[in-house]
């Protein structure tokens, strides 16, 4: 006899209610069956582009699909998200895409807009809810840990005379999930080698000036270390600032080259990758967040909210499972290479977590038009 | 002949002129006790000349803040949009002379850069001042507002980092020395305005006392205008620095400024509630704030993690002190003696 859990009963009982509903309803733009006509989505439009390149391609995607596209900015309120995904349930869209402002704060909104039959799908960051069908993202923490194993074939490569090598550690926002996991998963890969010492882990806020100012001040009291890391790409920049403020600046391979590895490529990482002055970068899909997620919620909705459509925790998911159509957008064939392959099934939070693949940038690869950094310039 | 008591209480006041002397410029005492520690537990903080260079020249985006704040706050007024003036002055001034994609790039000179980025601080800060003196609305709203307004502003026109602005117009915050000398300057300026001119001695009195200033024939709605305007022109300039410092304008500059602006002002010793305060000692409160947070940064004792609530106790002590300060001054001069 097949389990039924708590999650499978509130889908049964949200997509019956949602039914009965649309059954005594002539409005709705769904009353003509389980079509996605309509979705509103709920995310953080503010910071740079690499978010740019992430809402834009959804509304590339749904414009594709021809579906409307609702986005509306969570202006860095939990309270404001909250009462958008409330907003979005209570009107005519058929579901809802979310990138969690605060990881725990939209839960009860996400569970009423779940049993009420507005399916709610999350991208690049996660809710607490162990309600909807898929949240599909990078993980932070293989990002931190994809860097330190970048940076230590660096290390050897520009150093091989030195037994012991002295790297700092640039985190972002304290309390931040995100800025956390991406500094454990470095700190976790670096504590497994002897001749690597973390010398410090300062505090860059995700912010551009304040890693330029911290680093360039930490340099100057404690004296030049071999590698650095930074937990964002904004932080990133920064460092190579400071650099270059100190004098410190120079390509690898060359004499007091510092070994720099970060999360996120951007149009002004990658050129400084090619440079060789950043050893590598690990870069998120994150044109494809909302691709996958409104693919799979397409197909969702129109099975009448059925979970069955997303792949099992555990499998492995390729190109050949799961086909993102290319589309012209901004001067290339978007999406005609699914860099996020391949994607990993796990389970987070109590749902479904499509877990992307990331990419690194090296001076191999830094031109490539699949690179988010070099289309949204 | 002075009698012993003439003695006594022309020596007592003497004291009390000294002690008030002291508190008035308290901040010096406890940056040197901070400076010492700072030698003492985290040497390396203050190496050489070059720690104490780049120690200023991150403070000084910040130290413009402070002054901006530290004239309202001495009018009996304040300004929460400083932060957001200096943002968005930036990012529009950035997209006019910018070539990156996305930017307008309709302006190469620097110079006129430079004459726009202060012009669009002078007009925010003036309609600030307009809106508090003339139409009456509360400082706390009105300011309230155009930080709401212009940090909005700042992201509808640009959500992504300007980039491709003229080598010459990044020179002026992207120069340890000149950038530096500039903050040095606007405060020894403004310390002189507000010590030796009519100006200065208004705005105390307007902060000690609106109705009063009014009586002695100050014209107070339009100095309140006037200071708003200094103010949205000090905090473009802090915009304009931000972007020196960093070779772009980021996205979400001159944000999460406005809260650091009003401790640097209070450990300066600048009132909450108008009428007294040094801009000299604001200018100690901008060196504090920046000096701890350096010290703070380089010591392997304190953990990334601990270095906000570390932070915090060290405003909260200046606030104690402050409010010490100001109860000592309370009682000297309720005893008359001076």
């Amino acid at each position: 006899m097949p389990k039924i859990d708590r999650r499978s009963l509130l889908k049964a009982t949200g997509a019956a209610v949602g039914a009965t509903a649309l059954a005594g309803c002539t409005g709705g733009s769904d009353s003509g069956g389980n079509t996605l006509e309509k979705i509103g989505m709920s995310a953080y439009v503010r910071g740079g582009a690499w978010i740019t390149a992430y809402i834009e391609a959804a509304e590339y995607y749904a414009e594709d699909l021809g579906i409307e596209l609702e986005v509306r900015p969570n202006q860095q309120s939990a309270q404001k998200q909250v009462n958008d995904i409330r907003d979005f349930t209570n009107g005519d869209h058929d579901a809802i895409l979310v990138g969690v402002w605060s990881t725990g704060a939209a839960e009860g909104a996400i569970n009423q807009a779940m049993e009420q039959g507005t399916p709610v799908f999350a991208t690049n960051a996660d809710t607490s809810s162990s309600e909807i069908p898929l949240y599909v993202g990078f993980s932070n923490y293989d990002g931190g840990a994809a860097s330190a194993d970048a940076m230590l074939p660096a290390l050897e490569q520009q150093y091989p005379d030195k037994d012991t090598y002295r790297v700092l550690n640039v985190r972002g926002i304290q309390g931040n999930q995100s800025a956390n996991q991406r500094s454990q998963g470095f700190l976790d890969v670096m504590a497994e080698h002897d001749n690597v010492e973390v010398v410090q882990t300062l505090n860059g806020e995700y912010a551009r000036d304040i890693a330029q100012s911290t680093v360039q001040q930490w340099i100057n009291a404690n004296g030049v270390v071999d590698g650095i890391y930074s937990g964002n790409l904004s932080m990133g920049l920064g460092v190579v600032q400071a650099l270059r403020n100190e004098d410190l600046l120079v390509p690898k391979g060359q004499e007091g080259h510092v070994v720099l590895t970060q999360m996120d490529g951007s149009p002004e990482v990658n050129p400084l990758v090619g440079e060789g002055m950043i050893d590598a970068a690990v870069d998120q899909p994150n044109y494809f967040y909302n691709p996958i997620a409104m693919y799979y919620m397409k197909q969702y909705v129109e099975a009448g909210n059925d979970d069955s459509v997303i792949p099992d925790v555990g499998t492995e998911v390729t190109s050949s499972d799961l086909n993102i159509q290319p589309g012209q957008h901004k001067g290339i064939e978007m999406w005609s290479e699914p860099i996020w392959e391949p994607g990993i099934m796990r389970e987070q939070n109590g749902h479904p977590w499509f877990r992307t693949n990331g990419i690194v940038i090296t001076e191999e690869n830094y031109e490539q038009p699949f690179l988010w950094g070099n289309v949204w310039g | 002949m002075a009698t012993k008591e003439g003695f006594l209480s022309e020596y007592l006041g003497d004291t009390d002129d000294t002690v008030l002397t002291l508190l008035d410029n308290m901040i010096w005492p406890i940056l040197g006790i901070v400076i010492l520690g700072v030698l003492i537990f985290v040497p390396q903080t203050l190496r050489n000349f070059r720690s104490v260079q780049l120690l200023l020249w991150a403070a000084v985006p910040l130290g413009l803040l402070v002054l901006a704040e530290s004239l309202c706050l001495l009018s009996g007024n304040f300004d929460l949009s400083i932060g957001s003036i200096a943002g968005f002055s930036a990012m529009f001034t950035g997209m006019l002379l910018g070539t990156c994609p996305s930017c307008w790039g309709v302006i190469s000179s620097p110079w006129l850069g430079l004459a726009i980025i202060i012009s669009v601080g002078a007009i925010i800060g003036l309609v600030n001042g307009v809106m508090i003196a003339r139409v009456g609305l509360n400082p706390f709203l009105q300011t309230l507002a155009f930080l709401i307004i212009f940090e909005g502003a700042k992201t509808a026109i640009q959500t992504q980092p300007v980039t491709g602005l003229p080598s010459e117009y990044l020179a002026i915050g992207g120069s340890a020395n000149f950038a530096i000398l500039i903050l040095i300057v606007a405060f020894a300026i403004f310390g002189a305005i507000m010590r030796y001119t009519t100006f200065g001695q208004s705005v105390y009195a307007l902060g000690s006392s609106e109705k009063s200033a009014r009586e002695v024939g100050i014209d107070t709605n339009r100095l309140i205008m006037m200071i708003y305007t200094i103010s949205g022109v000090l905090s473009a300039i802090a915009g304009l620095m931000l972007t020196g410092f960093v070779g772009v304008v980021p996205p979400l500059i001159g944000e999460g400024l406005i809260f650091q602006a009003f401790a640097g002002a209070v450990i300066g010793g600048i009132s909450l509630f108008g009428g007294r305060g040094l801009i000299t000692g604001a200018f100690g409160g901008v060196i504090l704030i920046q000096l701890v947070q350096s010290a703070l940064n380089n010591s392997t004792a304190v953990g990334a993690t601990e270095i906000q609530m570390i932070n915090g106790f060290v405003l909260f002590i200046a606030i104690l002190l402050y409010s010490t300060q100001s109860k000592i001054r309370s009682r000297i001069l309720a005893s008359g003696s001076v």
